[in-house]
């Protein structure tokens, strides 16, 4: 796939051409509408990435969306090493919604910002993008001096030769037109990796300084003028749909426009989002009864189907048999639960429509982390075809996979579309919480057997939970082979087996709708597995550490444990006890120990201790802060967060009603990278510091507990609820 | 008509609502267009929009208008003339953003907080800003760069 998008990319460059800005058709923009306006780049364009600019600029049609990950610094990075350019002298345009010339290679070819895979999906096509610029920069200005091209290199924003040591500005090459021609790039004209000078530096994040002057603006505070706002009333109870509706009430706020009956709720419709809030407050609704639901019901439906009461168990690997491990003298078999958990992105989910094409097709834009799904809401909604939809991405106030799915365009696109004016709707958080999307619940059971030095002879990890692409993406499911990446994620752990190992994953639908979250199943998969290698550890008698030490063989596995020992002063006699877990992920190592110390009879996470090879860090900082922000997500899901259901419905009053992580409970954190100064290229580095953080600390409570707990989140209280199996003292 | 009359970033405004229970928030983006207060949970629980009042932090979406007659209201448009005060600049250094959302009402809380107590302990730093929400994860950051903007001040102080 990557070589198909590779040749694809690079097409006959023309003197200039038009964006419209969502769609790859070049045409001019009409002014009839506010916006979307055509995006028009001018220049020689080099390739589908690389459009240089008269006076030098290199704009760069950027394919990913700002989360806050720093996509619009890094990828622009890698382009500027390759071509040799300024940083500051690249122009950054959203590309067209094409995926053919802008998917993500790693992500069959989609144009979807998510699953650590932006940077490592684009880093050959960007390379390549680069060196080709590199290339005809050069050719242009040896040609214009009667240089030997051989003899010059582009750095510093100009070609300069070897010899004379004089260089000629991009500008000066890119002023006379047509001068600039695109060649085919092979494997031998690439940057080499000794000779990176950006790739591995730390600049300032494009839009640091936006971002906290209140500049910077997101979806929410991208209204058009004419726009209305919509906030959308639905049962406060899961699968609820409308039955009787009065109005009246609603309809008399000031300022209030409409109200609008959509299939599973009703919209109300205002100038302002005050009205808009106000009216909603003000509907009197009827809606269908409960269904029956709660917390306890979904645990012991999910044990059940770990058995197989709803489907048979997929296998999503085996290797070697049980028989083979004969008798254990140590025998671990434990079950794990985790509840359903919540995004709480900060700035609300929401996506404004507006007819387009003589109302033929729609506009949309809101913060976004896919321009492909939201154009399947858009096209469903206005019932038109893909090409008929726009889509402009704003950046995202907290993403965590959560706006992967905006099924606030597809409320949008409707209400628009009954309106026949353009609306952007907004829902508030506390609504997100009651009816939004979840991470699904799962429970787990895993049976490993070892003898008595504690070496694993067999491992048998199943695991439970609703599945993602099954409900909101089934023919991508149908297309995998019924199989749900998201959901069995994290199952392969990175030790070495004697015998044999099955993991298995098993379908429970269940009501709450499921929504792809930071990390996904590796978020509960690590867990349960990070918590019985320590339990089998314990049982041999063996210190944790040196057990994953002598299970592990990857190279890259031994030094982040080594490396994270050293951090946190592993084995250190000083009172604190210390946990420690370890995943490969995404391409990437992890290794996290939690460090606890005991006040007021409850553990206290005192710090945290990270070790992660990404491979290629292009930017370390960036690459810190994501495992760092991460590591406290991570650490929220398995102190806090527990989105409780009760008679069919979510146990939310507001957003008070869930509990996360805050600043008075944030530990201590320390990340370091490994192994990149040997990395060729980047590993993903989004989610990995999610997972880790709670089979550490859950291992290092179990030291003050004697008992492992197995259920998220995690209780402080020393002696509180336990597992199954005993930790060895 | 409810008219009010007050101060927004240095300079007297008065403003006509048609309910005088609109929240400052929606009157800040919606009406002045002041877009960097942000809109989060709308019930005082996130701290995105916080502003100061008189000097002091408060949440934007539970300030009623009618409650601002007289009161010297701050946001982070206000806060610096150029993006240059002190918590901005230690944010900038410590390259604290992520998405951003939550940063404005987070530099409003830390300047707020500096103000009335120009050297707070870790612990201090750590309690004032903890009813401000960030889901990037950027706290650690955040408490380092409220300590540094601490020691810029006072070097300021001693030196300006």
């Amino acid at each position: 796939m990557a070589e198909d998008l590779g040749r694809g990319s690079f097409r006959k460059s023309r003197r200039r051409f038009l964006i419209a800005s969502g769609v790859a058709t070049a045409g001019a923009g009409t002014g009839i509408w506010a916006w979307p306006e055509a995006t028009s780049v001018a220049g020689q364009r080099i390739n589908d990435f690389v459009v240089v600019a008269e006076d030098g600029t290199i704009e760069v049609l950027l394919p990913a969306q700002d989360l806050g990950q720093g996509a619009t610094t890094v990828l622009p990075m890698i382009l500027a090493e390759e071509i040799g350019a300024d940083l500051h002298r690249l122009r950054i345009h959203a590309a067209p919604r094409d995926a053919s010339r802008y998917g993500n290679p790693a992500f069959d070819g989609r144009l979807v910002t998510a699953d650590s895979k932006t940077t490592s999906g684009y880093f050959d096509l960007l390379r390549r993008a680069g060196a080709q610029t590199r290339l005809a920069l050069i050719a242009a200005a040896a040609s214009s001096r009667g240089w030997n091209p051989a003899d010059c290199r582009a750095e510093g924003h100009a070609v300069r030769h070897r010899v004379d040591q004089t260089s000629i500005d991009f500008a000066a090459i890119a002023q006379t037109a047509g001068s600039l021609r695109a060649v085919e790039v092979g494997g031998g004209d690439l940057k080499a990796r000794r000779d990176y000078v950006l790739i591995g530096s730390s600049p300032p994040p494009r839009d640091l300084r936006a971002k906290v002057t209140g500049a910077f603006a997101f979806g929410v505070d991208r209204r058009s003028p004419d726009a209305l706002v919509a906030m959308v009333v639905r049962s406060p109870h899961l699968l609820g749909l409308p039955l009787e509706v009065d109005e009246s009430a609603a309809r008399q706020v000031a300022d209030v426009e409409a109200v609008v009956r959509l299939e599973d709720g009703v919209a109300v419709v205002a100038r302002n989002t005050y009205a808009a809030r106000k009216g909603a407050s003000q509907l009197k609704v009827q809606w269908t009864p409960p269904v029956a639901f709660d917390d306890l019901a979904q645990a012991q439906a999910l044990i059940a189907a770990l058995a197989g009461a709803d489907v048979a168990p997929q296998v999503v690997a085996q290797s070697g048999d049980a028989a083979a491990a004969g008798d254990a003298a140590i025998v671990v078999d434990m079950s794990f639960t985790t509840p359903q958990v919540s995004h709480l992105a900060l700035e609300p989910l929401n996506a404004e429509a507006r007819a387009r094409a003589l109302g033929l097709g729609v506009a949309i834009r809101g913060s976004g982390q896919s321009s492909d799904l939201d154009m399947r809401y858009a096209a469903r909604a206005w019932k038109t075809a893909p090409f008929m939809i726009e889509i402009h991405t704003a950046p995202s106030g907290g993403a965590f996979g959560r706006r992967v799915l905006n099924d606030t365009v597809r409320d949008a696109a409707t209400i628009a579309k009954a309106l026949g004016k353009p609306v952007q709707v907004i829902r508030p958080l506390a609504d997100e919480l009651r009816r939004g999307q979840v991470r699904p619940a799962s429970a787990h059971r895993i049976a490993a057997r070892a003898d008595a030095t504690g070496r694993l002879l067999y491992w048998e990890h199943t695991c439970a939970s609703d599945s993602v692409l099954a409900r909101q993406l089934p023919s991508t499911f149908e297309a995998k082979g019924g199989q749900d990446n998201t959901a069995t994620d994290g199952l392969r752990h990175p030790y070495r087996v004697a015998a044999g190992e099955i993991l298995r994953w098993c379908r429970h639908e269940s009501p709450p709708e499921p929504g792809f979250l930071r990390g996904v199943s590796a978020g509960t998969t690590i867990f349960a597995s990070e918590t019985v290698v320590d339990v089998v550890a314990r049982q041999a008698g063996r210190d944790p550490l040196e057990w994953r030490l002598a299970h592990v063989e990857a190279q890259a596995g031994r030094r982040v444990l080594e490396r994270v020992a050293a951090m946190a002063h592993w084995g250190a006699v000083d009172g604190a006890r210390r946990g420690i877990a370890l995943m490969s992920f995404r391409g990437s190592w992890i290794a996290t120990v939690a460090t606890l110390v005991r006040q007021a009879g409850e553990a206290r996470v005192a710090r945290l201790d990270i070790a992660a090879d990404v491979g290629l860090a292009i930017h370390p900082r960036l690459v810190i802060g994501q495992i760092e922000g991460a590591a406290m997500f991570g650490l929220s899901l398995a102190l806090f967060e527990h989105l409780h259901f009760r008679d069919g419905a979510a146990v939310i009053d507001g957003v008070a009603s869930y509990p996360v992580l805050r600043a008075d409970r944030s530990p201590a954190i320390q990340v370091e990278l490994v192994g990149t100064e040997q990395g060729e290229r980047p590993g993903g580095a989004g989610e990995i510091g999610v997972p880790t953080v709670a089979p550490a600390i859950g291992n290092a409570l179990a030291t003050f507990a004697g008992q492992y707990q197995t259920h998220l989140p995690l209780r402080l209280g020393i002696g509180g609820e336990t597992g199954r199996a005993a930790a060895a003292s | 008509m409810f008219s009010v009359q007050f101060h927004l970033n240095g300079r007297a405004v008065a403003v006509e609502v048609a309910d005088p229970e609109l929240p400052l928030l929606f009157l800040l983006r919606e009406y002045l267009k002041l877009t960097g207060t942000k809109y989060g949970c709308g019930e005082g629980v996130c701290g995105a929009c916080t502003v100061h009042l008189d000097g002091q932090a408060a949440r934007s979406c539970q300030i009623p208008v009618r409650a601002l007659a007289g009161v010297r209201v701050t946001t982070i448009e206000g806060l610096s003339p150029a993006g240059e005060h002190p918590v901005q600049r230690a944010w900038i250094e410590g390259q604290v953003p992520q998405c951003g959302y939550c940063q404005p009402g987070q530099i409003m809380q830390a300047a707020a907080l500096l103000a009335e107590n120009p050297r707070p302990t870790t612990p201090q730093i750590a309690a004032a800003m903890a009813g401000n929400l960030c889901r990037c994860g950027t706290t650690p950051r955040i408490l380092a760069a409220v300590a540094a903007a601490a020691q810029i001040g006072s070097t300021e102080r001693h030196h300006g």
